[in-house]
């Protein structure tokens, strides 16, 4: 087998390795949400679908930013314990182990949930998930996307497992909610301070428009933080990719 | 990455129809549960089901204090952009019904909201009618009445209808509660109106049963195909449930060929 | 013989702390080459690099011909390692990981059973990593360091934190090894005596300076320390007879199909003197100088 060949193979192989091994965490995931939107579907009679499918992800996706926290913690522990020079003895590069793990943090917690989140309704009614608003899926996703990729660059470069946890919380939770009265403050008597509904839809371009919609004078805004979102998280995973094969080096 | 896959489609299928079956013997909690949204429900008479639906419309946007009570629970944009109870600016409110019909109001104060919504009121019934059966969703056998409501000092017509839907078909309701109502309801409107109902959740059908079956199934065949495929041995619940399938299978088999051959 | 490892003027700082400081030297193919230094000497920093895991701040390295750093996959292709303090994930089995290292390197499925008998895990190949002792985790880490008969070997202390008879176990299996694979190995150690038996070469280090390499009869002619002979003849007794009379034989031992004779430091000229006529007169067959006493060396190079 070639270089490259053997590379690929070594490639291929660890991300199956990984994803199989933090596919047990996602199977919290594929409990979780199924559970709450069966029930909820069941036992609520909402106002409309359109809200209840919002209410829905809405509560769903806190699942999901949990997982994706304890997949950058077992990454980061990864580094911090050691293990990952195992692996990193063999055929495959650091960027390709930085990759995978990239991967396993974002996409594959984005995969699990998105199926966890779809199959109650095939299941119960197919109808359902008509009434439901894709670009919610996009933005949330895209917040998911951006917020993993800064958990997992805290941990790449920190490799403290703790500290992805705090950062984990931090940007998820509480961030959210700091941003979240410092919105409903400066809007109860005047239109809401531009700059906080900017930085708010850039970090939760999903949270902000679901939960609090944006004024027609912003709706420009929005659309630009959502762009600027999507910078972000190319410019963080293009930061990582770089980080990867220049600075990172396994002690 | 197949492993995965798998595995979230085995789990999710069980757990779907675990709930599914939980829900239907826990009814009653459901029931008190569904009670504050009233505006539709469902009642049980013999083997029929009732679902009970309501029109109010935009009976919240002339409401005092609206802005502060109401502002959480709103979420469709088209409505926001085109509402703005702080300053009572002259605004355009593009409302659009599901059965095809836009109404378009210009507010300039309040003066103007009154024949708005008398406007919407003129909606009949058998509008309603129309769509159910188009959609047959249900046999539209519909009853109901307008009713008035009082909203902080507005005259709201508002319609409730009661129409009778096959066993089963719960979901179906839902999507047309969903069409017929226009996200601006109050969650707390006409809370008396339905006092005594009898809420009912479908137990779950035979098709849904075969899709969660089905979809753990398909999860099932991807996890030993993923585990087949990297060598890896299968776990022992899994070989067990193929043992007594391939058992299953065998016995069959013999007892097909004891058939044929006697 | 072309070497395998090239290092020329490496640097390697951890802060303010200079890890390796101008460090070059160079091991041939087919060597089994000791890295010999006290703690802290930047034997597991050397070995870091060549596998190019650590980023070197100044030098050439070159494994095979490659930068590890930049050609990293390409050189861990040919490289096997035991690191010094191994960790691998403690929930997975033997058997499954050394299959899932298998398959990244490319090798077929039925060396993992190979492996696992040629270390002696045969037995715990379902048993979780996390169940076995420290003995046992050496010999995964050699199973794993093994796996697709790599080309060069970099053991980073394999004796660490292992008890006596662990210890020379595993001496004994790493020396059957390269005799069975053939391939360039490179043992750090900072207990010097135990790689007595097992290097052909050495490099010295201490605070991150190489103090000298080379290989061991080179070493030991340079630095005049007792060193053995490795003789083989028709007839051995005779052999001994004839050279335990000569004045530069401290001792003579007589093994299994060859003989080995104790040299004192500078008497080599006179030995491979009398070793040359007494090949001339058919006494002997052949004659090679194997191994120094490697403390001594090492204090030797040490207190220059």
């Amino acid at each position: 087998m070639g270089s490259r060949g053997t590379r690929l193979t070594a490639l291929a192989v660890y991300m199956s390795y990984v994803f199989n091994s933090v596919a047990k965490w996602n199977l919290g995931l594929a409990l979780a949400v199924p559970l709450v939107n069966t029930l909820m579907v069941v036992s609520t009679i909402p106002p409309s679908l359109g809200q209840l499918m919002e209410l829905l992800v809405s509560v769903t996706s806190f699942f999901y930013s949990t997982f994706t926290i304890v997949a950058a913690y077992a990454f980061a522990s990864d580094l911090s314990r050691g293990t990952c020079t195992v692996f990193l003895s063999q055929p495959l590069t650091r960027r390709g182990y930085v990759v995978t793990w990239m991967l396993a943090t974002t996409v594959v917690p984005a995969t699990a949930y998105l199926l966890s989140f779809v199959v109650p309704f095939v299941v119960m009614d197919v109808k359902l998930l008509a009434s439901f608003d894709p670009v919610d899926f996009l933005l949330l996703l895209l917040e998911g996307i951006s917020l993993s990729m800064v958990i997992f660059l805290t941990g790449l470069i920190s490799r403290r497992p703790q500290l992805v946890a705090v950062v984990g919380v931090f940007v998820h939770m509480i961030l959210f909610y700091v941003l979240a009265v410092a919105y409903y403050s400066t809007y109860y008597y005047n239109p809401p301070s531009e700059l906080v509904a900017f930085v708010y839809a850039l970090i939760y371009p999903f949270k902000s428009k679901v939960l609090y919609p944006g004024w027609p004078q912003y709706a420009g805004i929005t659309r630009w933080a959502v762009l600027a979102n999507l910078a972000l998280s190319i410019a963080l995973v293009t930061a990582a990719l770089e980080y990867a094969r220049r600075i990172f080096e396994v002690t | 990455m197949l492993r995965v896959v798998g595995a979230v489609l085995a789990t999710t299928g069980i757990v779907v129809l675990t709930t599914l079956a939980a829900a239907s013997t826990l009814r009653a909690q459901f029931c008190a549960f569904a009670g504050p949204y009233n505006i539709y429900s469902f009642s049980v008479s013999g083997n029929r089901t009732y679902v009970l639906v309501s029109l109010v419309e935009l009976e919240v946007m002339a409401a005092e204090g609206f802005r502060y009570f109401y502002r959480p629970r709103l979420t469709t944009e088209d409505f926001l952009h085109c509402y703005d109870p702080l300053y009572n600016r002259l605004v355009t409110i593009n409302l659009t019904l599901q059965w095809g019909k836009a109404y378009l109001f210009k507010l300039s104060d309040r003066a103007l909201i009154e024949p708005m919504l008398h406007s919407i009121s003129t909606l009949s019934l058998d509008k309603v009618v129309e769509v159910l059966e188009k959609r047959a969703l249900a046999k539209a056998e519909l009853s109901g009445s307008q009713v008035y409501t009082d909203i902080y000092g507005f005259r709201v017509h508002a319609y409730e209808a009661s129409l009778e839907v096959e066993p089963g078909v719960y979901y179906a309701a839902t999507i047309l509660a969903g069409e017929v109502d226009q996200n601006c309801t109050h969650p707390l409107l006409g809370s008396t109106r339905l006092e005594g109902s009898v809420c009912k959740v479908v137990s779950p059908t035979l098709a849904q049963i075969a899709r969660c079956l089905l979809i753990s199934a398909l999860g099932i065949l991807l996890l030993v195909y993923d585990l087949r495929l990297e060598g890896e041995p299968l776990p022992r619940w899994i070989s067990l449930a193929l043992g007594a399938l391939r058992r299953a299978g065998g016995r069959a088999g013999l007892l097909r060929r004891r058939r044929s051959t006697s | 013989m072309s070497p395998v490892v090239v290092a020329r003027g490496l640097t390697k700082s951890y802060g303010k702390v200079a890890a390796l400081r101008n460090v070059s030297f160079h091991i041939p193919e087919g060597a089994v080459a000791g890295l010999l230094g006290p703690n802290g000497s930047g034997k597991t920093t050397t070995i870091k690099i060549l596998l190019g895991l650590l980023k070197r701040d100044g030098g050439e390295v070159e494994v095979f011909g490659y930068d590890p750093w930049l050609e990293e996959a390409e050189v861990r292709r040919r490289v096997g390692v035991v690191h010094e303090k191994p960790l691998y994930p403690p929930d997975e089995k033997v058997g499954r990981l050394l299959r899932h290292i298998a398959r990244m390197k490319g090798a077929p499925r039925s060396e993992v059973g190979r492996l696992l008998r040629l270390t002696g895990l045969s037995e715990y190949a379902e048993a979780k990593v996390r169940s076995l002792s420290r003995g046992y985790l050496q010999r995964l880490g050699i199973a794993i360091a093994l796996v697709g008969d790599p080309e060069l070997l970099l053991l980073d202390e394999p004796t660490a934190n292992l008890d006596p008879g662990a210890r020379v176990e595993i001496l004994n299996l790493i020396k059957a090894l390269q005799e069975e694979l053939g391939a360039t190995v490179v043992i750090s150690s900072h207990i010097i005596p135990e790689l007595q038996e097992v290097c052909s070469y050495a490099v010295f280090m201490q605070e991150g300076v190489v103090l000298d390499h080379g290989g061991m009869g080179e070493l030991a002619r340079k630095y005049g320390v007792p060193a053995r002979y490795f003789v083989t003849a028709r007839d051995l007794r005779l052999l001994a007879s004839e050279l335990i009379k000569e004045e530069f034989a401290k001792s003579v031992e007589l093994g299994d199909g060859y003989l080995t004779l104790h040299v004192e430091g500078g008497a080599y000229a006179a030995a491979e003197v009398a070793l040359a006529r007494l090949a001339e007169r058919g006494l002997v067959e052949s004659y090679e100088i194997r191994t120094a006493s490697l403390g001594e060396l090492y204090s030797r190079i040490v207190a220059r």
